[in-house]
């Protein structure tokens, strides 16, 4: 693996190997960057789960409530005339 | 009858610290012996590429510790927070066959070496959708050198720019 580096002072551009270190970090990079991944996409399902779940809940008292209302019975009073 | 207010102009300005094309080959670039004389660095990357489904991660005077803490919103997701993070994830896969990408970073009041370091960045990922981002890094060392790379693979187009912000 390579690296590109640029001294901003010297404007000096080289391209080099990544030392020992640098490539034991990259691979620790690359799992942190997995777990990260992993990580978010779980938490992305988890909303989606829970939008989801918002919606079904809303729907069903939704119906619950026109339900109720169809049930109620209607008044049987006779209308008064005033005079 | 009052006079028309002219805004002062205002002084400083952006000055290029550092500018090229990143080489196909190269996992990241690295810049270095970054000059203090500043108040903000920002850096842009333009029109880069991946060898194959990577991320874009940077990471400031070399520092691997878990000293970033951010909070992120890719896209239509909620925001993400992050503590202690080993680096900055710019944005997510971008690959080859998505050319074009772009991104740019910057870094405020970089050279203090008495508080935590800020930084502010936006990357477009694939295309259609965009990272946009904001943390710090516990470290109170003026920043010196900034580094960018991929996740894995490398780089196969793209440029660079580093500004200093008077």
């Amino acid at each position: 693996m390579f690296i590109q580096e640029h001294n901003c002072e010297t404007g000096e551009v080289l391209v080099r190997e990544l030392t020992a270190e640098e490539v034991a970090q990259h691979e620790a990079d690359q799992a942190a960057e997995a777990a990260r991944t992993t990580a978010e996409a779980e938490a992305k399902a988890a909303e989606e789960a829970a939008k989801q779940q918002a919606f079904n809940d809303a729907v069903a008292a939704a119906v619950a409530a026109a339900l109720a209302a169809q049930q109620t019975p209607a008044s049987t009073a006779e209308p008064t005339v005033e005079e | 009858m009052a006079g028309i207010l002219v805004p002062t102009p205002q002084t400083g300005g952006m000055t290029s610290l550092a500018s090229g094309s990143i080489a196909a080959s190269a996992t990241g670039f690295d810049l270095t012996s970054i000059s203090g004389d500043y108040n903000e660095l920002w850096l842009y990357i333009t029109n880069y590429s991946m060898s194959t489904s990577a991320h874009i991660q940077c990471r400031i005077n070399n520092n691997s510790s878990t000293d970033y803490s951010h909070t992120y919103n890719a896209w239509s997701t909620a925001d993400t927070n992050t503590q202690g993070a080993t680096l900055i994830p710019m944005a997510n896969s971008v690959n080859a066959t998505q050319a074009g990408q772009s991104a740019w970073i910057k870094f405020p009041n970089y050279k203090n070496t008495t508080g935590y370091k800020h930084y502010e960045w936006a990357a477009t990922y694939a295309d259609n959708t965009m990272w946009y981002g904001y943390g710090f890094n516990r470290s109170t060392s003026a920043i010196n050198r900034i580094t960018v790379i991929c996740s894995t693979g490398n780089f196969d187009a793209g440029t660079y720019q580093l500004f200093g912000v008077k």
